[in-house]
């Protein structure tokens, strides 16, 4: 009985842990496209209504929790301190940021890219800036879904099969 | 560091400002958004909040002709705005047409003699009205192209312009008082700096609107501003009725005379201070 009970854990608790692992994958996408909504939006107020840019930031950056909130608001705030230049700024907020998303470091490198200039050029460029990291961010979210979509359920099965290899290795 | 033009202070060794320097106090002042100041860096100063002005000199670009913006800033001059209440207190009564107008005034002086104080203090009194001159208070339209006058900052203005006031912010002037007539129906269009031919224009048709009109012109005397090739029209229609003239001599805001613009005599001759 005990035995059983002990088999019914480790069955359940791997297939727990590889559906963690799983979800992660499909965290990314998500992530990815939230930040190409922040910069859709950010797009608008720098086109439309010319907005400074840290109220830009907070205005485009949606959700607090998410992660595309999380950079643009701390990029906002570091630039409203006036301690760090846009561009420095907004590294920073990408870096402290990065490690608790679920981004990998091609789209962190994407990222960074859009601090070169921040703040120092004319609208038109800086829309030409927004639209590139956008694409990129695109292509990056469209590798990451179909990804997601094979390797979350590999390591669903995973997690599982496991499982069930370690229960009938001690059985 | 030049301090109102004197240099002040002799480092020893001197600091040598850089082009980091320039760069990062260009991005202090433009709230690290230069986008957002495009328009200001074609005229050559950014107005910060608060209405301070940060005027700009570097290498002009050109771009079919027109400026297009500046680049390589190697200099600023940072002008501190002062709101006194109360400046425009010894002009009020010459410039009030009873029972609820103003009289078409001009407000003349070199730089840096306080027009944009004065004039934001007429709007101010005007708008609020002056009881003790049975003035009731009338709606008061502010074109302020230079976001000084009212100073706004996100809409909302920082100086005291008066209860009654409509400001429209950062909009060219000439169609800024076209647009108050035509939007906000107001008793009395208040603009800085007059003169762009268009200006004149405008200003012609404010005036014959049956809407007062008080304006700000670089000049050291009423005959100087006369002879300015686009103000010219407006003298030569008699369309001012009063002048202001603003002096440093005892410091910016004196009021050296208060002008019938007419005649060009003076309105009283009691001292104005």
């Amino acid at each position: 009985m005990l035995k059983l009970l002990g088999a019914v854990l480790v069955v359940g608790s791997s297939g727990v842990i590889g559906n963690i692992v799983a979800r992660s994958y499909s965290e990314r996408p998500r992530q990815l496209s939230e930040l190409i909504s922040a910069f859709t939006l950010l797009e608008t107020e720098i086109s439309y209504a010319k907005t400074p840019l840290s109220e830009a930031l907070i205005r485009a950056g949606g959700q607090k929790g998410s992660i595309a909130g999380r950079i643009f608001e701390m990029a906002s705030r570091i630039i409203a301190s006036g301690n760090q230049p846009p561009g420095q700024a907004w590294e920073t907020a990408v870096r402290r940021t990065y490690s608790v998303s679920a981004l990998t470091a091609e789209d962190r490198d994407t990222l960074l890219a859009f601090s070169a200039k921040l703040g120092s050029c004319s609208s038109t460029d800086q829309l030409k800036h927004i639209a590139f990291v956008r694409e990129r961010l695109r292509a990056n979210e469209t590798k990451a879904r179909d990804k997601a979509t094979e390797t979350a359920r590999m390591w669903r099965y995973l997690g599982l099969t496991v499982g069930a290899m370690v229960t009938l290795l001690l059985y | 560091m030049l301090m109102a033009g004197d240099i002040e202070i002799y480092p020893d060794p001197p600091y040598i400002f850089t082009d980091d320097d320039a760069l990062t106090t260009l991005q202090l002042i433009a709230c690290g958004s230069l986008y957002a100041f495009e328009d200001d860096l074609r005229q050559g100063y950014i107005t910060i909040r608060g209405g301070h002005r940060v005027g700009l000199v570097g290498r002009v670009v050109l771009y079919g002709g027109k400026i297009s913006t500046l680049k390589d800033i190697s200099g600023f001059c940072i002008r501190v705005a002062h709101e006194i209440l109360g400046a425009a207190d010894n002009v009020m009564k010459y410039l009030i047409k009873p029972p609820r107008r103003l009289y078409h005034t001009l407000i003349i002086s070199p730089p840096k003699c306080g027009k944009t104080t004065l004039v934001r203090d007429i709007a101010r009194q005007a708008s609020d009205g002056v009881p003790s001159l049975g003035f009731p208070g009338v709606r008061v339209g502010v074109a302020d192209e230079r976001s000084e006058i009212a100073a706004c900052y996100a809409g909302v203005p920082q100086t005291t312009c008066g209860i009654r006031t409509d400001v429209l912010d950062a909009c060219p002037k000439a169609e800024g008082m076209i647009m108050l007539i035509r939007s906000m129906s107001p008793d009395v269009v208040i603009t800085d700096e007059i003169g762009k031919e268009e200006d004149a224009l405008a200003i012609r048709e404010v005036m014959c609107a049956g809407v007062s009109l008080v304006a700000t012109a670089h000049g050291g005397s009423l005959e100087e501003v006369a002879r300015r090739p686009a103000l010219k029209c407006l003298f030569e229609g008699d369309m001012f009725e009063r002048a202001v003239i603003l002096s440093q001599a005892n410091g910016p805001g004196t009021i050296k005379a208060v002008l019938d613009a007419r005649t060009g005599n003076p309105v009283t001759s009691e001292p104005l201070g």
